[in-house]
């Protein structure tokens, strides 16, 4: 009776330390998905333009953390970004599907053609990274440091006043701000 | 008392090893800070110990003596140090910056001299459910006090011109030897 009784209580304090340590583990493999969707987001862009066919960056890592996407789906990383996926992912390197959209060969920023602009606001609410300013029928402009060229406010504007352009910085600003000789 | 002292010591002594050793024995990842290491691993310990020497006497006094099994006790609170071990660690990660790493940081708490011996002890001296808890807690903080005593001995160590067989580990076991010898003082200053 005694014996049964004492393998009773020790399998219940083995089962319950075993829940304990499985608790313990399922709490560090999810913070482990954690850190790996953070180092995917990392490589990814950032320009938010859903062309891999989820809505942004983060929901693109979250599939590629749990094997859902591939890694050749972001044509704004182009193939620098596809090889960085493969070598932190262990998967093998592959170029950019051309069914997602084709790789820009410069990078691009939306302009907006100012005298046409009706201020609508379309293309600010399409905007993923709040990069064009105005106001309801006021001139809209984009602010092309901020820009990521996803080209999602072209589609929206009912005057197409919005081209895509070779990203200039503007050397003029800074150049004011030297010493002058 | 000295008992429990040198229990306590001996615990220390096997942190600041695991805390100081070179590579994946850390108990807490990226931490090169021997004194931010010793602060994490002694309030793993300060919410461990009474905890786990509350349980235990518990487990001792109303499971185990009325079923007559108390021959089983140090495998039971093997098992409730287990229980309790993996608990903390998952608190230990909500609350603090430093993240413990695995599995060291488990094996360091659980493998501890403090948790057992003091466990053992609390269920064969302490009369009641209270003294029990005090003497957790008391056990605790000494331990918490010790291991930062010896960790900033260890800072200081690092600068000293220590003999090179002496290094690291050696020295460590003489420093522990020392303390130890001094504990030895209190034999018999408090009748048990």
């Amino acid at each position: 009776m005694s014996v049964w009784l004492a393998l009773l209580l020790m399998s219940a304090l083995a089962a319950l330390a075993a829940l304990a340590s499985s608790f313990a583990a399922s709490q560090s493999r999810a913070r482990a998905r954690d850190a790996l969707i953070g180092a995917i987001n990392d490589l990814l862009p950032q320009t938010q333009c859903g062309r891999c066919t989820y809505s942004g960056c983060l929901p693109y890592a979250t599939a590629l953390a749990e094997g859902t996407a591939d890694i050749n789906q972001c044509p704004p990383g182009g193939d620098t970004t596809a090889r960085s996926l493969a070598r932190l992912l262990n998967r093998e390197a592959k170029e950019v599907d051309a069914r997602f959209g084709a790789m820009p060969a410069t990078s691009m920023v939306a302009w907006i053609d100012e005298p046409a602009c009706i201020g609508c606001t379309k293309c600010i609410q399409a905007c993923p990274v709040d990069a064009i300013v105005g106001g309801a029928r006021f001139m809209h402009t984009v602010i092309a440091d901020q820009c990521t060229g996803c080209e999602l406010c072209i589609p929206p504007c009912p005057v197409d006043c919005i081209d895509m352009r070779p990203f200039a910085p503007r050397f003029e600003a800074a150049s004011s701000m030297r010493p002058q000789r | 008392m000295s008992s429990l002292l040198l229990i306590i010591l001996s615990a220390v002594l096997l942190s600041m090893i695991a805390i100081t050793d070179e590579g994946r024995w850390r108990p807490f990842a990226n931490v090169t800070d021997v004194y931010q290491s010793a602060v994490g691993v002694a309030q793993a310990h300060a919410l461990a110990v009474p905890l786990i020497c509350a349980l235990t006497w518990l487990l001792s006094n109303a499971v185990l003596k009325p079923l007559e099994l108390s021959y089983l006790r140090t495998p039971a609170f093997v098992a409730v140090i287990l229980v309790i071990v993996p608990l903390v660690e998952v608190t230990a990660r909500r609350a603090r910056p430093i993240v413990p790493a695995n599995p060291a940081f488990t094996l360091l708490l659980s493998a501890n001299g403090a948790m057992l011996g003091v466990a053992l002890m609390s269920e064969a001296r302490a009369p009641s459910l209270w003294r029990a808890l005090w003497l957790g807690i008391g056990s605790a903080v000494l331990f918490s006090f010790l291991l930062l005593c010896a960790a900033t001995l260890y800072e200081r160590l690092r600068y000293a011109d220590v003999p090179k067989p002496f290094r690291h580990a050696p020295i460590l076991l003489i420093t522990a030897g020392l303390i130890a010898l001094a504990f030895m003082g209190f034999t018999g200053l408090i009748q048990e």
